[in-house]
């Protein structure tokens, strides 16, 4: 047995000199990475969030004639292109719990179900809290602003945009309190812990996007045979590409990172790494290239049953997503799910 | 013939059995209520829209809530009653069935180590595990014996090593020994882990754990069978698990391992703990008692049939052969066999194993290759031509998608399911392809199956998958 145990020690031994691989010679600090994330990318992005849509609201408050219409739409576009920065991050404060969503379902859910917001209005019945989270949030508004504004709907509106701002104002300060310490802490790679959650959401937001920005009002599910356009982000302002791009662009940055300190440079610390990083930069521009061809125009209703633009856009996605979806959670060794693997 | 007589039906103690048998009914009562408590019985069977069939298996079905809930009652009445030997040939029946009816519910879910506790709920109904120790011998003296026969022992002995040996040898490639594959992955990932993070960020960490590992686990069972070798190969057998635990999210089974080579101690180790553990109960009933029943305590009766233990050690030569050795011989046969052959019929496909995974389960191949995929379904309306695009979390949580996304046969029955779902929605005869793309040990994705073909035209079986792309590196 000693002789083994030698045997043993001294092979391991032998088998460190032999390693002359210098894979993970760049040690990459993940406490440092979740804090830029929380110091460059969340805590700035939910508190420009906060600011515009309660600037939103102020206004609204304001709202009386119809005189200033036209800026609320203006400061409404401005709110909800600024959240869309944030619409990614639903952890921690804006985490689903028992009888809330998370943020993103809770405020900016479409289609906007117009019936039911129509009979809210109506009978000036205006529960906050039910289930209808297609009757209020960012899109319920623009079918006020851009679709039926009246003394009546007016009031409606003004409940709804408290609402909204205060739930984003509610997230935006447990980050700017606790929350942010609770976050760097949470410092491993585990199903739950910080890393592993802010991926989980990264990804559910970029299929957010190919799925039901662009997938299903494009008709491209199966059997569905023909577009849906009532099913398109922001149907009544006309903002659809603009949001959409935003969003896009949004992912990028954050995979990107700022300080090498993002997931980008995570990768390049990681083996395999360089290869995927660059697939996904090849990618992302041929992403970018489709975007470019498409004109906010494809996205209405007389234009969408087949658009090539659009679905070209979609299909590049669609190539985007198994570097985003299997390769880089496999190379970072991050655990999606708390199941037990196949243990040893 | 007479060594294979002595291996087999040689009068042996039976203390190392009951310690098999106590250990086993203690960590799947533990087990099951950990399962139960962490909300598992809703996201495994409850919460599920499709389930993953396992070959040959497709009959067993999920069961209405209620009944999900009550196996898992069932089966933690069953492993604590064997863990008591109480009503013992049928608790133990009731658990096997219990539990391996679980485990067949959803491929998704499948662990090497719960087929090992299948096999082994299977191997202890077979077994007089309940014949010391255990209220059926209480209360039935007429059984109670200090005496198994050696295979009641010898073939746990044998599972067990199967599971090490086989485990050990899978680790013999170049993947995992010259690349140190995929713990180049899996160790930085844990640079967080109180006390240990450091170790696995060094360059040399993930060689020292491959190769260490592959030793471990083929030789393991070596040293434990070795009288001599089997104090420090335990400490190996506890080090190896926790830090194997520590790693990976991989439940009670470092626990499980832990427990379950306990079996290769020497007779006298078990019966020493098993009369500790006597005296301990007889103690604690004596106090129950003093304080209850306070008139009719004896004092005397402290003391009584302390000594008197026949320990059985000294007359564990004999050879007594059963009424049907003859059977014995072929089930034992038959059975060692299968798992000595079943595990490498992987030689009888074509290709790279890792990529094809054609006769990888069942295998003992455990925690082997990091690999993952994203399958991407198409369905086609074989009379409109439209192709619409799946989105597999409509039909799938996330643990079964990912396990979906790089195996081939789960693959298959996703599209066969997809299929039938949208030819019931209206399609007419629907094609469905797909295209994942598999990466596996960091290597760059590639397709695993070939994206031209119409999955529902093909039928799973034993035969070669030749829709799988073979795998280049």
């Amino acid at each position: 047995m000693r002789i083994v145990v030698l045997f043993l020690i001294g092979f391991t031994f032998l088998s460190c000199n032999d390693s002359t691989d210098p894979v993970n010679e760049v040690k990459f600090d993940r406490t440092a990475f979740l804090e830029n994330y929380a110091n460059s990318y969340i805590i700035p992005g939910f508190q420009e969030a906060a600011n515009k849509a309660e600037v939103m609201h102020l206004a609204i408050e304001q709202l009386n004639g119809s005189s200033d219409l036209e800026e609320v739409k203006q400061l409404w576009k401005d709110a909800y292109l600024s959240y869309i920065n944030v619409s990614q991050y639903n952890i921690g404060p804006a985490e689903e719990e028992v009888l809330t969503k998370s943020l993103v379902e809770e405020v900016a859910t479409f289609p906007v179900n117009i019936t039911a917001v129509n009979a809210k209005i109506d009978s000036k019945d205006f529960k906050l809290n039910d289930f209808q989270r297609d009757t209020r949030g960012f899109f319920t508004m623009e079918y006020i602003l851009f679709e039926n504004f009246n003394e009546s709907s007016l009031l409606y509106l003004t409940e709804i945009s408290s609402d909204l701002n205060s739930r984003i104002a509610a997230v935006n300060k447990e980050w700017q309190g606790d929350y942010k310490s609770t976050f760097v802490k949470n410092d491993g790679t585990s199903a739950g812990s910080s890393t592993s959650q802010l991926y989980n959401e990264f990804l559910k937001s970029f299929e957010s996007l190919k799925n039901f920005k662009l997938g299903l009002p494009l008709g491209l599910r199966p059997g569905q045979t023909a577009a849906v356009p009532g099913n398109v982000e922001a149907l009544y302002s006309g903002n659809s590409l603009l949001f959409a791009e935003q969003h896009f662009k949004s992912l990028k940055n954050f995979w990107l990172g700022s300080n090498q300190k993002g997931f980008k440079d995570y990768l390049l610390s990681v083996e395999g790494g360089e290869a995927l990083v660059s697939s996904t930069e090849t990618q992302i521009l041929a992403v970018e290239n489709a975007f470019s061809s498409v004109s906010p125009s494809d996205f209405s209703s007389e234009n969408l049953d087949g658009n090539v633009s659009l679905i070209d856009l979609h299909t590049e996605l669609q190539k985007l997503t198994r570097y985003f979806k299997s390769e880089m959670s496999s190379l970072l060794g991050i655990a999606i799910t708390f199941s037990s693997g196949d243990g040893d | 013939m007479a060594n294979i007589n002595q291996f087999l039906f040689k009068n042996v103690p039976i203390y190392p059995l009951v310690t098999f048998r106590m250990v086993l009914g203690f960590l799947m009562f533990v087990s099951t209520l950990r399962f139960i408590y962490l909300g598992w019985i809703e996201d495994h069977y409850i919460n599920s829209k499709f389930q993953f069939k396992f070959y040959g298996f497709e009959w067993v079905q999920l069961l209405p809530p209620f009944w999900m809930y009550a196996l898992h009652g069932l089966m933690l009445l069953a492993s604590l009653f064997v863990l008591l030997g109480f009503l013992y040939r049928w608790s133990s029946i009731l658990l096997f069935l219990t539990f391996t009816y679980l485990e067949l519910i959803d491929l998704t879910y499948y662990l090497n180590h719960y087929y090992f506790i299948s096999l082994a709920c299977l191997l202890m109904i077979f077994l007089p595990a309940n014949r010391n120790l255990s209220l059926d011998a209480w209360w039935q003296p007429s059984i109670k014996t200090n005496q198994a026969r050696a295979w009641h022992i010898n073939i746990l002995k044998f599972q067990i090593f199967v599971v090490y040996f086989y485990a050990g040898i899978a680790k013999i490639n170049s993947d995992w020994l010259v690349n140190a594959l995929p713990l180049k992955i899996w160790l930085p990932a844990n640079d967080k882990v109180p006390l240990l993070g450091w170790l696995f960020v060094q360059d040399w960490a993930p060689y020292v754990f491959s190769w260490g590992g592959m030793f471990y686990d083929t030789f393991i069972i070596f040293f434990l069978l070795n009288a001599r070798t089997r104090p420090i190969a335990y400490i190996f057998v506890l080090v190896f698990h926790a830090i194997v635990g520590i790693l990976f999210q991989i439940g009670v089974f470092p626990v499980v391992m832990m427990g379950i080579t306990l079996i290769f101690f020497s007779d006298k180790w078990h019966l020493q703990w098993q009369l500790a553990l006597q005296s301990f109960l007889r103690k604690g009933a004596e106090i129950l008692r003093l304080n209850w029943f306070k008139k009719k305590a004896i004092n005397g009766d402290l003391n009584k049939g302390k000594l008197t233990v026949d320990t059985g050690l000294e007359e564990a030569s004999m050879i007594s052969k059963p009424a049907f050795w003859g059977f014995h011989y072929i089930f034992l046969t038959i059975y060692v066999l299968f798992q000595l052959l079943f595990p490498i019929r992987y030689v009888l496909y074509p290709g790279n194993l890792f990529w094809t995974e054609e006769g990888y389960r069942f295998s003992w191949r455990v925690m082997l290759m990091e690999k993952a995929g994203t399958a991407t379904f198409y369905i086609k309306d074989a009379k409109t031509g439209r192709v619409g695009i799946v989105n597999n979390s409509e039909f799938l949580n996330l643990h079964q998608e990912k396990q979906m996304a790089f195996q081939p046969d789960m693959i298959l029955q996703f599209a066969h399911f997809l299929g039938n779902y949208y030819k019931s929605q209206g399609m007419h005869n629907p094609e469905v392809r797909v295209e994942a793309f598999v990466t596996l040990n960091a290597r760059p994705g590639r397709l695993l199956i070939d994206p031209e073909r119409d999955l529902m035209k093909i039928e799973d079986s034993w035969v070669h998958k030749d829709w799988i792309i073979p795998f280049k590196d």
